[in-house]
């Protein structure tokens, strides 16, 4: 009986992110009749403007990209809260996006990224040993804190050392670097190039089948790790899954999209609320298309605003409220905090 | 601690600027060149010749972010008081801005630079060369202005943007003489070239100030084209993310090509900041434009080849495939170093590509292919 | 930790009811715990459960045979009670985690056992200490195990609670035919308690399953006269 809402919410996500998939990509933009766009959808290239396909497959791709990255930080940030038992753990608070960054920094900055050469893979690379990077001294520091705000702090203190290490830098970069830099810290989903969509969709893809793997594993540690031992569950296995997991959603987004805040932490906040389910083969899924919905609202948004507002301040003045209602609200229904 | 500490001693340094004004007073003036410049072009600056002075008198242009400032030069003992005066031959300079530096460069006065805004952003190795022999500071962290290098170096001018008022205005306030220079307001080449002039007012240096601007100007006019040719339309620069910053219609740049016969795809925007279209919107108007003028940080080797794999759509516009993108690199040439005070040579480079001049060696624009 | 003799002993055979584990702090009983649950290589000697040595199960089928409950309930999320106690079949479902209806009825019939039955639609957070700590252990109840084990269950519950939560285990044990092994530092109503005493002292370990000489054999050991 409680599948069966969870089931309604599922397809009524799934209804609503494809909804607005239509809408960004036949209405939102340059003026361009929606017959044409569907023509294109089609296969069809006789159309009358020769850039028109371009653009409606660059709006498609924008679309993909921004579904899926949002998905696969509203399903790191789950993960993440139920790994350190935190309702306010997320890809960005925690630190793993900063990690991420500093490994792009390091390429871009670090004078890898000459002009022309490609160096999409070693920023993923970067991004991802970064972001790992960051939960291992995370993790490091939880044996010593057990204390949940003060992991928070840790995990600001990191973003703040990252970004002075950045700022260090900075000042060694020339104006082509320091620029690219900057353009990629305001967030987008449209710098996904055509040749990168594939493993980027297949990265975010694999992380979230895992996750849905790992499903059982997560239930049983809400009650601890401990418990989660003694109900037959591979703790050992599964933190290494959760690491991985996590730092291949949060850097891959990270690197491709730039650090995109909030999303991680208020979709997995927002499903629990709504969701009836505690299971989180279901959880899982709700939150990647929850993460989507809001990815693909986003950047309708920015869209709609000639891109004249950035990703990340679309995804504060969405996110942030949601945050706070939820803390508010369930401040009750979680132990600790 | 450390910064209580700084504090401490700001006081004491810009004390000692005021006494070291007031001995300078007192003694000696300026010789008068007696020689008067004419501004022609320029909006954004005056020169008010008097009785033993000139004032040297700079402003907004376009009201948009207003400001006036002032800058007197004493030939004998005057009761006027300007807020900046000077007495003496300018020996100590810093500059906010690498344009600055090509006037004085084109005046050979380039060695009165004490402290620069970006050094290691310059290069021109005439100018890398003379900062070395001279030592020049580095006044400035992450493109602000840093305090204490600044007030080490202790210029007789600093050469400022308006742009960053509040900074200069806190910079004033502990005894630095800044100087507003907004060069790049100017609506058209040549009024951008005539800053010369002004720096020539500063210098003693009217003469071959002037010389300098009148041989650019004859040159100049003497290529420009009357009317634009309205095939000749085309689209600028290259986007920045997710937005394409175009030039507002009445800039310097877009004055520049219709003087070459080019016509702006958005001559009909308005407005005197640049404008801001979205990426999709250049994409469709870019399968219209006949030409495409970019200048850009790419390498001096940049293809048609490099321009498309920097975005497939490319290959749709009208003027990659009829290879008419113009192409100037601001990584090899100096556009914005020299191309300031050099305004009748980008005019023969753009010419030159519509209807070639017979032997002529470009140096900013070419095709790409 | 490593190679450091907490205690020794002679062979212990334990079948069904409660046993008690009894000792001062530190004097290994955790340790003992958590070699019970594979989480602790032994220096010497040997745990075997059905004639096979412990660390040869793997901790998923180690899962289906022994249960746990710790001293201090915690659960992040805002569990129902029912979801709680579903958490127990985890061992037995598949990779999914689904909830069988045989689940279902599991989990309702322990809560009928044990009386919590009222509280199966609240929420877990919302419940008392001593209601949680009951969910708890049906929690273990549910896991289906011949054997459970109890670190201090009692440890953070009142008099009246932790009466409710010694009756209800020795019940179980009787009615279920289960092994039932808990640590305690309470040890003034033991022989009500359990039928067995684990009592660690001196660096060594004495099994006694005479309810009526326990008083003494702690006197003994804890020094204290009574």
């Amino acid at each position: 009986m409680k599948s069966k809402r969870d089931i309604v919410l599922l397809v009524a996500l799934l209804i609503t992110v494809v909804l607005l998939l239509l809408l960004n990509v036949g209405f939102v933009g340059a003026d361009i009749p929606f017959s044409d766009v569907l023509s294109i959808l089609g296969g069809e290239s006789s159309v009358e403007n020769p850039s028109w396909t371009y653009i409606v497959e660059h709006r498609l791709l924008r679309s993909v990209v921004a579904i899926s990255a949002g998905g696969a930080l509203a399903i790191a940030g789950l993960i993440l809260q139920v790994f350190f038992r935190n309702p306010l753990a997320g890809p960005g608070v925690l630190g793993i996006s900063s990690g991420a960054s500093l490994g792009v920094a390091a390429v871009i900055m670090g004078g890898f990224a000459q002009q022309g050469t490609d160096h999409a893979n070693m920023t993923v690379m970067a991004g991802i040993a970064g972001a790992c990077g960051a939960l291992f001294i995370l993790l490091f520091i939880s044996r010593y804190v057990k204390n949940q705000l003060t992991l928070l702090v840790v995990g600001l203190m990191l973003g703040y050392f990252v970004s002075a290490l950045v700022n260090i830098m900075f000042l060694s970069a020339d104006q082509a670097e320091t620029r690219e830099y900057v353009l990629w810290g305001l967030g987008s989903f449209a710098d996904v190039k055509r040749t990168e969509i594939l493993t980027f969709v297949i990265l975010m893809c694999s992380g979230l089948l895992t996750s849905m793997f790992m499903s059982k594993g997560l239930n049983a540690l809400v009650l601890g790790s401990d418990y989660a031992k003694s109900l037959g569950i591979n703790t050992k296995l599964l933190r290494v899954g959760i690491i991985i997991v996590t730092s291949v959603l949060a850097a891959g987004v990270t690197v491709y999209c730039g650090p995109i805040s909030f999303i991680g932490i208020a979709v997995p906040q927002l499903i629990r609320l709504i969701s009836k389910s505690s299971n989180h083969v279901w959880i899982i899924p709700l939150c990647f298309l929850g993460g989507g919905f809001l990815g693909i609202a986003s950047d309708v948004i920015v869209r709609f605003s000639d891109n004249s507002l950035p990703l990340n301040t679309v995804t504060a003045l969405i996110g942030a409220p949601i945050i706070i209602w939820t803390i508010i609200k369930m401040n009750k229904s979680f132990a600790g905090i | 601690m450390k910064y209580a500490l700084i504090f401490l001693f700001l006081p004491a340094l810009s004390c000692v600027n005021h006494s070291d004004q007031h001995v300078q007073e007192n003694d000696i003036f300026l010789e008068d060149s007696e020689m008067k410049s004419e501004v022609k072009y320029a909006q954004g600056f005056e020169l008010k010749y008097g009785n033993g002075y000139t004032q040297v008198v700079t402003k907004s242009i376009d009201g948009n972010d207003s400001f006036q400032d002032t800058v007197q030069l004493n030939f004998k003992k005057n009761t006027t008081s300007a807020t900046k005066q000077i007495n003496s031959s300018l020996t100590s300079v810093n500059c906010q801005s690498s344009t600055h530096l090509a006037y004085l460069n084109a005046l050979g006065v380039l060695n009165t630079v004490s402290g620069h805004c970006g050094i290691q952003f310059i290069s021109n190795p005439t100018v890398i060369n003379e900062f070395n022999k001279n030592e020049v500071s580095e006044i400035c962290l992450n493109e602000s202005i840093s305090v204490e290098p600044l007030l080490t170096t202790n210029p007789e001018l600093f050469f400022a943007y308006p742009f960053s008022k509040e900074e200069v205005e806190d910079l004033k306030s502990k005894g630095v003489k800044s100087f507003y220079i907004a060069e790049y307001l100017e609506k058209s080449p040549l009024a951008r070239l005539e800053w010369i002039k002004l720096f020539g007012v500063l210098y003693q240096k009217e003469k071959l100030a002037s010389d300098f601007f009148d041989r650019a100007e004859q040159e100049y006019l003497a290529f420009k084209k009357d009317e634009i040719n309205l095939e000749q339309d085309f689209i600028f620069n290259l986007p920045y993310g997710d937005n394409w910053y175009t030039p507002s219609a009445n800039s310097l740049v877009v004055k520049l090509c219709e003087d070459a016969g080019f016509s702006y795809f958005y001559q009909n925007e308005k407005g005197t900041e640049n404008m801001l279209h979205t990426t999709e919107q250049v994409w469709l108007d870019g399968t219209q434009a006949n030409y495409w003028i970019i200048i850009a940080d790419r390498p001096a080797e940049f293809s048609l080849e490099d321009l498309v794999a920097e975005e497939e759509v490319y290959s749709t516009f009208k003027s990659v495939k009829n290879k008419k993108v113009i192409f100037c690199s601001s990584a090899d040439t100096d556009y914005f170093f020299s191309g300031v005070i050099e305004p009748e040579i980008l005019l023969k480079d753009l010419i030159n590509i519509t209807e070639p001049i017979d032997g002529y060696q470009p140096k900013y624009f070419r095709l790409l292919n | 930790m490593a190679g450091q003799l907490l205690f020794t002993s002679n062979k212990v055979e334990l079948k069904t009811g409660v046993v008690a584990l009894v000792g001062r702090n530190g004097s290994g009983k955790s340790t003992f715990i958590r070699s019970i649950l594979g989480d602790h290589e032994l220096t010497s000697g040997e745990i075997s459960l059905d004639g096979g040595p412990i660390e040869k199960y793997s901790s998923r089928d180690l899962s289906k045979k022994i249960a746990v409950v710790y001293s201090k309930p915690q659960l992040f999320g805002d569990h129902k009670v029912q979801e709680v106690l579903l958490l127990g079949r985890i061992p037995h479902q598949n990779i999914w985690g689904t909830n069988s209806q045989k689940d279902i009825e599991l989990v309702q019939n322990v809560a009928k056992n044990i009386s919590i039955e009222h509280l199966l639609k609240k929420k877990f957070q919302s419940l008392s200490d001593g209601e949680k700590q009951l969910v708890m252990i049906g929690r273990a109840f549910c896991q289906s195990t011949g054997i459970i084990i109890l670190d201090e269950p009692a440890a953070f519950l009142d008099v009246v609670n932790r009466k409710e939560v010694m009756a209800l285990l020795k019940k179980v044990a009787k009615t279920e035919k289960k092994l039932v092994i808990f640590s305690t530092h309470h040890v003034e109503t033991l022989q009500d308690d359990c039928d067995q005493l684990l009592l660690i002292e001196n660096k060594e370990m004495i099994f006694s399953s005479n309810p009526n000489k326990f008083k003494e054999l702690i006197s003994k050991a804890f020094k204290l006269e009574s």
